[in-house]
């Protein structure tokens, strides 16, 4: 009898710690999940868009024409060096090459989708594909025929 | 082993046990909602977003405005002032080709602006600058809890590509001319004057630069050209 009592508690025993396990582990997954960093992407879109506008407004000193009309002259007039140097100077200004893999600008026709106009500048940063966002924003240029259709990507560490 | 000892720990098993299914039942079966993922902040990403598109469409419509005061522009030089069916010739008080320059201009600039299916609302001519009104743009979403409308002025002062005053003061000039009677060949005005059989063309220098495609597409300062016909019946009635 004394035995058999001895092996009901043993039993108890061995189901009280299984049940205390289940909940030291649910309070550590509850912990750790309460430490995963929350990161809203959408909001990093709007700061590339912001980007974007930025790029579109800039003046260029040399044509004095802001990159928006640059794109428009440069369309009409089927030469693209201006735009070209202006491009690279604004990704030497701002393209962080420790943050960002790319940037890239494009630009397109809309009648046929013909592609006007590309330059994009690489970094050298190797990451994660989790850790990195490429964000693709397009706008649309109107010029005195068509409109047009610039991208512009920027691929960088969340 | 006493007794007590012995019911103890299942005592505490059982009790242990319960707690745990109740919470179970409290946290995963009757409020699910907490244990999946739910996005937030859908609300203020539909703003912020909205706001983007914003910022966009007006880059935009502000870039339809500055080419459609230019193409409008280059228009209304190249018709010397008036509609394209008075061919250069301006006859004042005819209800055609009266040349009433800001209505005129304005048709010019409605015509280029639905081209790019924008609606031209009114124009202020604010010496150098223009301010060009369109229609307002109505952003709306709805979202579950969330409801907005944004309304946007499309609105816009901008360089005018044109020098509207130089062409009012010839216009005073020819007018009083023909009011007081003077030959239109002997009439003094600001303007360059050439007699081509028996008309009279003035010539004036639009000092802006207005983009244009002929010969080549870019930035050249434009005359404008034309006549005046005291020929036709509404010039009769008034001189």
């Amino acid at each position: 009898m004394k035995k058999a009592q001895e092996e009901l508690t043993f039993v108890f025993g061995l189901i009280l710690l299984a049940l205390l396990l289940t909940l030291f582990f649910i309070v550590v997954n509850i912990a750790s999940i309460s430490k995963t960093e929350q990161r809203i992407d959408a909001l990093v879109t709007n700061e590339v868009n912001i980007n974007m506008l930025n790029y579109l407004r800039t003046i260029d000193k040399k044509t004095n024409q802001s990159t928006i009309d640059l794109i428009v002259f440069s369309y009409h007039n089927d030469n693209y060096e201006d735009l070209k140097r202006f491009t690279q100077e604004f990704f030497d200004r701002y393209h962080d090459k420790q943050k960002c893999q790319v940037m890239q600008v494009s630009l397109f026709r809309t009648s046929d989708e013909e592609l006007l106009f590309r330059l994009f500048s690489t970094g050298d940063l190797v990451t994660r594909k989790d850790e990195y966002l490429q964000s693709t924003l397009s706008t649309l240029i109107p010029t005195y025929d068509q409109d047009l259709k610039l991208y512009y990507i920027e691929g960088c560490k969340k | 082993m006493n007794k007590k000892a012995a019911l103890f720990m299942p005592t505490l098993a059982i009790a242990t046990l319960f707690l745990l299914t109740y919470s179970f039942y409290v946290f995963i079966i009757k409020d699910p909602g907490t244990h999946y993922y739910s996005s937030i902040g859908d609300n203020q990403v539909s703003l912020s977003n909205t706001y983007s598109n914003v910022e966009k469409d007006l880059l935009y419509t502000e870039q339809v405005v500055k080419y459609s005061l230019n193409k409008a522009t280059e228009k209304f030089l190249e018709h010397g002032g008036i509609k394209e069916e008075c061919i250069k010739t301006w006859v004042f008080n005819d209800p055609t080709c009266n040349p009433a320059l800001e209505e005129n201009f304005k048709m010019y600039l409605a015509k280029e602006l639905a081209n790019y299916n924008k609606e031209l609302q009114e124009i202020e001519f604010k010496g150098s600058l223009i301010r060009v009104k369109l229609k307002d743009i109505r952003y709306h979403d709805k979202l579950n809890d969330f409801e907005y409308n944004y309304i946007v002025k499309n609105e816009f002062t901008l360089e005018f590509p044109l020098e509207l005053e130089k062409l009012n003061k010839v216009k005073s000039e020819i007018k009083k001319c023909v009011d007081d009677g003077v030959k239109l060949e002997d009439c003094e005005t600001t303007s360059n004057e050439e007699k081509k059989g028996n008309l009279v063309y003035f010539t004036i220098e639009n000092n802006k630069n207005v983009f244009s495609f002929i010969p080549t597409p870019g930035f050249r300062k434009m005359n404008t050209t034309f006549t005046v016909d005291k020929q036709k019946p509404a010039q009769k009635l008034e001189f």
